[in-house]
């Protein structure tokens, strides 16, 4: 039997299948058509369902607090009668791999609709286009007025804003309490660089590691964000010059910065092995610190709770009474606290329905909603001014630590975002790993950051002061 | 006598042909050779995966492909990914041959159990075993391995500090000798018995029947394996990132670690590409040469 005579056989003609094919693609085509304009459009009790994505780190205490953030939502949507819902949809964990997804999302234009952003990579994904712009939702927010003043300005990209400004968190040393007094150590609040390496020295006399500061390449982002731009702007430098638009890659600060970290691991003050490590903040916050064999670590409010507290990773019994905080010293004598934001929920340029969007985001911002989910977990202070008058257990959440790192919000210095900070936070990584290990002078090391920096953000990008 | 016709015609067959091969060429289109040829293409643009120049890119030429060559780190990670693949092939050789001479014995007892055994890593996911090992070779008293050799009164070492890519080397020849086990074995239980007994009979010892007989009768075989191997030894990436991430420092950043860095840490596709283009190119040569030894010399 020929090839012919089985077409003839099967009952219908090459004609009749393609015909039969033409008719099924446009019925399909006609089809997503009429879905998209229809989802596109969407709001009202006889739109289509709308289901909005939202992205965050797969961190078991954040997606609890996502879940019931995204379910007081669909049951609000719901009783409202709009159309709207929104699903969870975990990311990578880690801050690095999370990153990388975000962009690599953004990049192929899949990213989910809502997604929760890291401070550092918001400016180069709104500079690609990848997020839309929540300027005119945020400006007619009923409760903008309430967010503290410098939240609202750490916020702007160019003007813009590409994330809800409702959260914050205070950059500090934290300490060992009783491990300091254990050695009869005084706890006094170093002022000054010297008063500093002087507790160093004290402590490591004492047979106890003396610090953890975020460096080298493994901690990602965290080399950066919980250690080095503090130190940076403990000498007062530029670090990014907001009149030429030009990040600053080679100055007298950046040097003295470096020189701190060379002056610690030279001492053997830092534990530049557990550093160098691929997770080194398991040895460092998790063991070390925990166990009272390292006495000092950077880090932010939420250490209070998802590193050290009850339900957190490595518990510390005591935590209050055992640990403390210590603001950065400064080449001035006036210790500082850092106050990081910039991040937050942001809203993708391709969602399905911007006005969605911004009512969950809106939605997770409100006091009520923030006030439950503080009962699951509360990873860093409120960025709204009158927020312990709505919800009053906040002030004793934490044992008030959360309230009281609010105090720093008009004080602590800040870092706005801009363009290109995903490429100094991996210069920097790589600059404080190659002193830490003592490859490189802190002068050597700042050289090779400035010809990376001058190589992959662009001469025109940088200054060399 | 007339000749038989034949039972598919020319047409029918090419048809067949065409069916059965279809999706396959299809999917590696659209999978292999289209984001190949657009990773040539992007591999001359300075365009990054985010910020302004995921939009806006420009044709920079050969420029990316100058800086890589005339980069100390991408030099130094194509000449590690060379040391870890020269280095890899030896062992897994050494072990998996060992292993197939062991096991091709023809009344061990546990056979079946032993294969298994050896097989066993192979089906445990690359990040799986990285994890595992990163266990084992974790620092202090945390890790397993420093916990065997306290109980010796061995002090504790830092593997992944002190020796990383020995480590990183020594975890492949775990995981993947299975591999070149099972190829060898399958070659040499195929060699005919009395091939053996012959030489063995005309006096020759162990080794000479391991070097002149079970070797080049098993040459094809080796050198399909030493191809695959090569080839997955250049391009390694899980098992490395997932146990050092390439550190500490850049000392175990291997080429396919350098290329994820700079296409997904830096976002610099533009460069991640060329990066990707130059491994190809390398990938042909070896793989060619490979070729070319087994086609002419064996």
């Amino acid at each position: 039997m020929s090839h012919d005579q089985k077409t003839a056989g099967a009952g219908i003609s090459r004609r009749s299948m393609l015909r039969l094919m033409a008719t099924a693609t446009g019925a399909a085509v006609l089809a997503a058509c009429g879905k998209s304009t229809g989802t596109a459009t969407g709001d009202g009790a006889n739109a289509e369902p709308i289901e909005l994505t939202y992205m965050t780190p797969d961190r078991e205490l954040g997606q609890k607090v996502d879940k019931l953030a995204i379910a007081s939502f669909n049951e609000r949507m719901k009783k409202e009668g709009k159309p709207w819902s929104v699903k969870g949809v975990p990311g990578p964990a880690t801050d690095n791999d999370y990153n990388t997804k975000i962009n690599v999302d953004a990049g192929a234009g899949t990213l989910p609709d809502i997604v929760s952003l890291g401070a550092s990579v918001v400016a180069d994904l709104a500079a690609g286009g990848a997020l839309a712009e929540l300027s005119d939702h945020i400006n007619k927010w009923g409760d903008y007025a309430h967010v503290f003043p410098v939240l609202k300005e750490a916020n702007l990209i160019n003007g813009k804003n590409y994330t809800l400004p409702g959260s914050a968190s205070t950059f500090t040393f934290f300490y060992r309490k009783d491990v300091l007094a254990k050695n009869n150590i005084k706890d006094t609040q170093p002022n000054t660089w010297d008063d500093f390496y002087g507790l160093c020295d004290n402590i490591a006399k004492a047979g106890v590691t003396a610090v953890c500061l975020p460096a080298a390449t493994a901690w990602g982002g965290g080399t950066w964000e919980e250690g080095f731009r503090q130190v940076w702007m403990s000498f007062n430098g530029e670090i990014y010059s907001e009149s030429e638009g030009k990040w600053v890659v080679s100055s007298p600060g950046l040097l003295k910065a470096l020189t701190v970290y060379q002056t610690l691991a030279k001492n053997k003050w830092l534990t530049v092995d557990a550093l160098l490590n691929p997770n080194p903040w398991e040895p460092t916050k998790y063991q070390m610190f925990p166990k009272g064999e390292l006495a000092v670590c950077t880090g932010g409010d939420w250490q209070w709770t998802f590193d050290w507290g009850p339900t957190g990773a490595t518990p510390i019994d005591g935590l209050f009474e055992k640990v403390g905080r210590w603001q950065f010293p400064s080449e001035d004598g006036k210790p500082f606290v850092f106050v990081g934001t910039g991040g937050g929920p942001a809203v993708s340029a391709k969602t399905k329905n911007l006005d969605a969007a911004w009512a969950f985001l809106e939605h997770m911002a409100r006091a009520d909603v923030s006030c439950e989910a503080n009962k699951v977990y509360l990873g860093g202070p409120s960025g709204m001014d009158n927020f312990a008058e709505l919800c009053p257990d906040y002030k004793t959440q934490v044992g008030g630590k959360m309230l009281e790192a609010t105090q720093f919000f008009a004080t602590g210095k800040i870092l706005r975002n801009r363009v290109g900070e995903s490429k100094i936070v991996d210069g920097i990584g790589r600059a404080t790993e190659d002193v830490i290990t003592l490859k490189a002078t802190p002068e050597e090391a700042m050289a090779a950051f400035a010809a990376a920096m001058k190589d992959s953000l662009g001469a025109d990008k940088i200054k060399q002061a | 006598m007339a000749k038989e016709p034949p039972l598919i015609s020319r047409r029918s067959e090419r048809t067949m042909l065409a069916l059965f091969l279809g999706p396959a060429v299809i999917i590696v289109l659209i999978f292999t050779i289209m984001p190949a040829l657009w990773a040539i293409y992007v591999s001359f643009t300075n365009r990054a995966l985010t910020g302004a120049r995921s939009v806006t890119y420009d044709f920079v030429g050969i420029a990316n492909y100058v800086k890589l060559l005339s980069n100390e780190i991408f030099l130094h990670s194509i000449s590690l990914t060379l040391w870890y693949t020269l280095w890899t092939n030896i062992g897994q050789f050494v072990l998996g041959l060992a292993t197939a001479l062991f096991l091709n014995r023809a009344n061990l007892w546990g056979k079946t159990f032993l294969l298994a055994a050896v097989v066993l890593p192979m089906v445990i996911p690359a990040v799986i075993q990285s994890l595992i090992w990163s266990s084992m070779l974790a620092i202090g008293e945390y890790g397993t391995l420093n916990r065997i050799l306290g109980l010796v009164g061995i002090a504790p070492v830092m593997w992944l500090r002190e020796a990383p890519m020995i480590s990183v080397t020594l975890v492949n020849f775990w995981n993947n000798s299975g591999f070149a086990m099972i190829l060898f074995l399958a070659g040499l239980e195929n060699i005919p018995r009395e091939v053996i007994e012959a030489a063995q009979i005309d006096g020759a010892n162990a080794w000479q029947t391991l070097t002149r007989i079970r070797l080049p009768l098993i040459r094809y075989v080796i050198m399909l394996w030493l191809l695959l191997n090569t080839l997955g030894c250049l391009g390694v990436f899980d098992l490395v990132y997932t146990l050092t991430r390439g550190g500490p420092g850049n000392r175990t950043q291997l080429v396919g670690i350098y290329i994820y860095d700079q296409s997904f840490k830096f976002y610099e596709l533009g460069m991640g590409s060329a990066a990707s283009v130059i491994l190809l190119f390398i990938s042909l040569i070896i793989g060619l040469i490979y070729v070319r030894v087994l086609r002419v010399t064996l």
